[in-house]
């Protein structure tokens, strides 16, 4: 059981205490892993004041750049930061989020109803050969057809409610989910199949407890992907046919030739985009703590 | 608990297609793994001697002949014959204790009912302090510690052992092959143990079988002549030696 003397280092095992005691007799009982958290805490810190002031920086000066820009362009054609800023109050922050929403909304519903039909759908091919060859044909043929390419089809089968845009963007959703819940499936080690199989585990039971747990990081990332195209299938769905959302929002600019309101629709587009995807890396990290990482 | 039984192969074929070419694995091999009793195969890499585990394990089926655990033909996996694999094969996603777990929970096992199991394996095989660490945190023979632990968690009549202390170092591995024996005492189980390292087959078997790539297959059955309460003074014998080079001479 020596080994485990020099194994525990290794593992986060709460080392031995430093008492140590002072002149006056008090005892302070410190333990070398808090001293050394605590210059580590210093030093990660420091690293993040230093990100957050080079961050602020990027930004401030990035606005500076546009502002000089758009004075030498000739704020015409291309608006100054302030005028961005002045054009949206006028317009009103209820108006702005009302198509913020309406984007978000349409985004999430396709997303989650695409990623839905997704999921089962790669895991049954992954799983059972048949299926997927029966299934991958399909999927690669409408991988190579932009969802945006269906609008004009879905307009006319399902008219110009909300019902064919989500359909779009679930498609968006879908075929990217889909092949990275294939290729999950299809990488799963082995051994840990095997290794389910001789303590007992049924088929069901392996699908379960372990092709599931260990295709999740890679599902994850095609999620990730998949969110992503989902805001740019919802753009362009807005801009093509649409009554509200940050796309129409655009398109207003350009036929009203507003063209501050152009400029604030592609801020608020890609700080949205930003934010989803910010929001699922958070989640894939959080999911996939037990990964071993670089 | 059930006691150790026995694991017998009679004229056993197994055969490996590789593209347009047939390659045998090994043809009408009869042996039989004793009860209770240590039986190691040693040999070189690609002659045959996971095959032969696996056999075992019921992960694969011959193409001729019956391999038997306690006179019924194996037709599958099943964990009355756990399996430790070389590359350890734990579950990344479950802590240690939930690994442990694991074949319990598969027996349908509520969480509380196994509680109590997986605390005795983690204290038998010195895991205890590291029950809710995930499996990257620890080191190569802890994992492996974790991957014997789930293994003896189902109460297996055998254990199969493939390469486990292959890719550990020689100290580790040394410490681990005296707590294996010293683990088995607690839970007596037939063991059939897959090595290239004659000193650990020495070491930790009653019986050594080296096996050659077909056609030769079984080239030397020795018997080793310690007792289940060996430590590893005896790895400087001079027996212990005699074993080895006849073993080397054979390989």
């Amino acid at each position: 059981m020596q080994e485990d003397s020099i194994e525990s280092a290794i593992v986060n095992v709460p080392p031995q205490p430093r008492i140590t005691q002072t002149k006056e007799g008090a005892v302070t009982v410190a333990t070398p892993n808090d001293q050394h958290q605590l210059s580590h805490q210093k030093g990660s810190r420091l690293r993040a004041t230093k990100a957050a002031v080079i961050l602020t920086g990027s930004i401030l000066v990035g606005l500076a750049i546009w502002q000089v820009a758009s004075q030498l362009v000739g704020s015409t054609l291309m608006s100054s930061p302030s005028q961005v800023v002045r054009w949206a109050s006028s317009y009103g922050l209820s108006n702005i989020m009302a198509n913020a929403e309406a984007s978000w909304r349409r985004v999430l519903v396709g997303f989650l109803a695409g990623s839905a039909a997704a999921i089962p759908t790669g895991l049954l091919m992954g799983w059972y050969r048949p299926i997927r060859t029966a299934f991958d044909p399909w999927i690669q043929f409408f991988r190579n057809v932009p969802a945006l390419a269906l609008i004009p089809l879905m307009i006319l089968l399902l008219g110009i409610g909300e019902t064919p845009k989500y359909v779009v963007i679930a498609i968006a959703a879908f075929l990217p989910t889909t092949v990275a819940v294939l290729q999950g499936v299809m990488d799963v080690d082995r051994n840990l199949i095997n290794a389910a199989k001789v303590l007992g585990a049924k088929q069901r039971q392996i699908f379960r407890l372990v092709v599931i747990p260990s295709a999740s990081p890679v599902i994850l990332v095609g999620s990730r992907l998949a969110l992503g195209s989902c805001w740019g299938t919802v753009v362009a769905a807005e801009l093509i046919s649409s009554k509200s959302g940050l796309g129409y929002m655009s398109s207003e600019g350009q036929l009203y030739f507003n063209v501050p309101e152009i400029y604030l629709s592609i801020i608020l587009i890609g700080v949205s985009g930003l934010l989803m995807d910010r929001a699922m890396y958070l989640l894939q990290q959080h999911l996939t703590k037990w990964q071993e990482r670089r | 608990m059930k006691p150790p039984a026995n694991i017998t192969f009679e004229a056993v074929t197994k055969v490996f297609a590789t593209g347009a070419r047939v390659q045998t694995c090994f043809a009408d091999l009869s042996l039989t793994c004793e009860a209770g009793a240590i039986t190691t195969i040693v040999g070189a890499s690609g002659c045959g001697k996971t095959t032969f585990l696996n056999l075992a394990a019921g992960l694969i089926a011959p193409d001729a002949g019956t391999v038997r655990f306690s006179g019924t033909p194996i037709t599958g996996p099943h964990p009355e014959r756990g399996v430790i694999f070389q590359n350890y094969a734990l579950f990344p996603w479950l802590t240690v204790a939930e690994n442990v777990g694991f074949g319990l929970r598969i027996g349908g096992k509520k969480t509380q009912e196994r509680a109590a199991s997986v605390e005795r394996l983690l204290n038998l095989v010195g895991l205890e302090h590291v029950a809710n660490a995930l499996p990257k945190e620890l080191s190569g023979g802890m994992k492996q510690r974790c991957a014997l632990a789930r293994a003896l968690a189902t109460a297996p009549r055998a254990l199969l052992m493939d390469e486990p202390f292959g890719a550990l170092d020689a100290i580790t591995r040394a410490r681990l092959q005296e707590e294996l024996l010293r683990i088995l005492d607690q839970q007596p189980t037939t063991i059939l143990f897959i090595t290239h390292d004659i000193d650990e087959a020495v070491f930790l078997s009653n019986r050594v079988l080296v096996m050659r790539p077909y056609p030769e297959q079984i080239v030397m059955d020795v018997e080793v002549p310690y007792d289940r309460n060996r430590t590893s003074d005896i790895r400087t014998d001079r027996e212990f030696a005699r074993i080895k080079k006849e073993l080397w001479q054979a390989l």
